[in-house]
């Protein structure tokens, strides 16, 4: 299943939200809309979404940074002690 | 018996001598004098280190950087100095903290910790205006980060609420991207440094709007528009506008705490001179200590003196 998360250069959460799919080895294509503002447009009117990160995988959109959709929608198992 | 291993995995201490709660400048700087100190120190950062510098988009009142930096560079900076030292940034979300047991707990969504001493650096998140239409629009409209959502807004009219450093300083940036940009201020005069409000009259995209006050946001699934009020008149007029940009202050990010220590009315905790709190062990440091000023330099400033609290507490004990 093909993962797009849509970050900007400055943003906490979007760290955050790579930072977590790498750690789970979840591969994943960022598009960065501080890069390729053009993306900002086409996010906004797939989504209505005017805010990163947002993460988009087969149906699915993952506002901001949501662990516990993370988990569910990619099926991330939670290890005893992370 | 598996269940019985994991409970018993759950009930294990992972134990420092120091505990930083938040990477942000101050802790950080604590993290760098603790390193030097080699005092064996754990730091937690919930989202991502540098704190809300990470999101600023350009610093000039910070020394040692004539021409300024970008908060993302600094916090970068800063983050691989306290790394250097030894830092060990844990990513995780504090849930929790004991301050009465010796040493002191410190639940967390990664597992449980022990520490002689804390420093509280949690620091502080963008108030909210509490007016109706801002929670549905939040992310629709509606941000707190001009650097991470601009590009959002090219080409668009939007507002910025709140005249004071940040307001202003976020609005120069926005105007690289939108068309029109209204700044709403609840008072009389705008609070912002003079050479920030000198730069503006230079863009004749950036209008101040004085004595208003936000009354509500407007539009179904997108912001359409805001509503202000007049103070003066009480006339009430819609925005227009696609696009809101809130910096009307900052909060505490005590709730972990459970008022464990002594804070003032608005939640800040209050400190002693070497940054200690009510509760032994247990210092802050930043913008989350109660202060008449929160900058970088003056946060660098605690996290130096809450390390050095942290380091005569850990001798004395």
């Amino acid at each position: 299943m093909k993962i797009l998360v849509y970050t900007s250069s400055s943003c906490p959460y979007c760290r955050k939200t790579k930072d977590f799919l790498k750690k789970h080895g979840v591969k994943f294509k960022e598009i960065n809309i501080s890069k390729y503002p053009s993306a900002a447009k086409e996010l906004r009117g797939k989504t209505g979404q005017t805010g990163v990160p947002v993460t988009l995988t087969g149906n699915h959109k993952i506002v901001g940074f949501n662990e516990e959709k993370l988990r569910r929608i990619l099926k991330i198992k939670r290890k005893n002690i992370e | 018996m598996i269940f019985t291993l994991r409970k018993e995995k759950e009930r294990e201490y992972t134990h420092h001598d120091a505990a930083v709660i938040g990477a942000g400048p101050a802790g950080l700087t604590a993290a760098i004098y603790l390193g030097r100190a080699k005092i064996d120190t754990v730091i937690f950062e919930k989202i991502a280190p540098g704190g809300l510098i990470a999101s600023t988009d350009w610093i000039e009142n910070y020394p040692g950087f004539p021409d300024g930096t970008s908060g993302e560079k600094l916090s970068e900076l800063m983050e691989d100095q306290a790394i250097r030292f030894g830092a060990r940034i844990e990513a995780i979300e504090i849930i929790g903290v004991d301050l009465n047991s010796d040493p002191i707990e410190i639940k967390t969504n990664g597992g449980a910790y022990t520490a002689y001493a804390i420093i509280i650096a949690s620091g502080t998140s963008p108030r909210r205006l509490n007016v109706p239409g801002e929670e549905e629009l939040i992310g629709k409209g509606i941000s707190f980060c001009a650097t991470c959502d601009a590009p959002f807004f090219e080409g668009e009219d939007i507002i910025v609420v709140g005249a004071g450093n940040s307001g202003i300083q976020e609005s120069l940036y926005l105007s690289k991207f939108a068309k029109s940009i209204k700044v709403v201020e609840f008072l009389d005069h705008p609070t912002a440094e003079k050479i920030l409000l000198d730069r503006i009259k230079e863009f004749d995209k950036i209008e101040l709007l004085l004595y208003h006050e936000v009354k509500r946001f407007l539009g179904e699934g997108k912001l359409t528009g805001v509503e202000v009020e007049d103070r003066e008149s009480k006339k009430k007029k819609v925005i227009d506008v696609k696009g809101a940009f809130i910096y009307v202050g900052l909060v505490p990010n005590t709730g972990f705490l459970n008022d464990a220590v002594d804070m003032d009315p608005e939640g800040f905790i209050k400190t002693g001179p070497k940054l200690s709190t009510s509760k032994e062990g247990a210092f802050a440091a930043g913008d989350v200590r109660t202060t008449s000023l929160r900058q970088v330099a003056t946060a660098i400033g605690d996290g130096a003196l809450a390390a050095h609290g942290v380091r005569e507490y850990l001798e004395e004990r």
